[in-house]
């Protein structure tokens, strides 16, 4: 389902904000034509957004940031929010070669690379997209999927590299 | 109790669907341990996946008693190591070949940085 985010919301929110992993960004520069795959949301830190925001804390990039830096720098083996991200990056993987974007060999090598990580490749990177830039390519998730029937939420399935910027700031929070 | 990867995906390990549905089974997992009020399987997923999610969650919730929603977060957060592993282990070939090239194309990126 296409969002079709109207003129009046991009001017409203004209940021929108992603937290992803090193390695699925890796990946999908190496492997996907520098072409990503984004949950993404107008509002960073929805605490700081009072009634305008129906993303629950849990959801939010600030709160998805700071809880994958905190294992990832832990050195956590067993981090359940590595092991999500592990699965991300295979189910991925997989509707690439589906979508012939990769080759069969490339699943495989993608697997492995998933396979040998260390916890410090899942560490946390912050993606900030200009929402003129992606309107078009924003949709929403099926409700059962969002955090909340109201939150803003979208999903960019295809989003090119220069269509936004990448922030890594460690525990800076 | 001890926590094991549903039967209905480790017998469908060779399925065409198995990455798909055990990606949407570890996401309602994840939904329920983030407080959503459901923890429904995605209408995402092509209609098979769905099903197997669907059974999936049906076999965790009857091992356990309650729907996924009440299961403890330490347990739910073991279903998700579990099932990762499961899947990687089935997507990633022991070999050793792949494993070295895989290491390599790590270290290549880290010195890249982002």
């Amino acid at each position: 389902m296409r969002a079709m985010i109207s003129r009046r919301e991009v001017s409203e929110s004209p940021v929108l904000y992603s937290t992803n992993t090193w390695i699925a960004y890796m990946i999908a520069e190496r492997f996907y034509r520098r072409h990503h795959y984004v949950w993404c949301t107008p509002h960073f830190d929805p605490r700081q957004s009072g009634r305008d925001s129906a993303v629950p804390p849990t959801s939010s990039p600030f709160e998805m940031y700071r809880a994958l830096y905190e294992e990832t720098s832990r050195g956590e083996r067993h981090s359940s929010k590595i092991a999500e991200n592990r699965v991300g990056i295979l189910r991925g993987a997989n509707s690439k070669l589906k979508a012939r974007v990769i080759t069969d060999e490339q699943e495989k090598q993608i697997a492995a690379i998933v396979k040998a990580a260390q916890p410090s490749d899942f560490r946390p990177l912050l993606y900030v997209i200009p929402a003129a830039m992606v309107a078009k390519r924003l949709r929403e998730p099926p409700p059962e999927d969002k955090a909340h029937p109201l939150s803003a939420e979208y999903v960019i399935d295809d989003l090119p590299r220069e269509c936004f910027d990448v922030i890594e700031f460690g525990g800076r929070l | 109790m001890k926590i094991r990867v549903p039967s209905s995906l480790v017998n469908s390990a060779d399925s065409p669907f198995i990455v798909e549905a055990v990606y949407f089974v570890v996401r309602a997992l994840r939904n329920a341990l983030r407080g959503y009020p459901k923890a429904e399987v995605s209408t995402e997923p092509s209609p098979q996946a769905r099903r197997l999610a669907e059974k999936a969650i049906k076999e965790i919730e009857a091992a356990e008693k309650k729907s996924v929603l009440y299961i403890e977060d330490h347990r739910i957060n073991e279903y998700i190591s579990k099932l990762q592993a499961f899947l990687t282990n089935r997507t990633a070939q022991d070999s050793n070949a792949l494993l070295t090239d895989a290491r390599r194309i790590l270290r290549t990126m880290r010195s890249h940085g982002t």
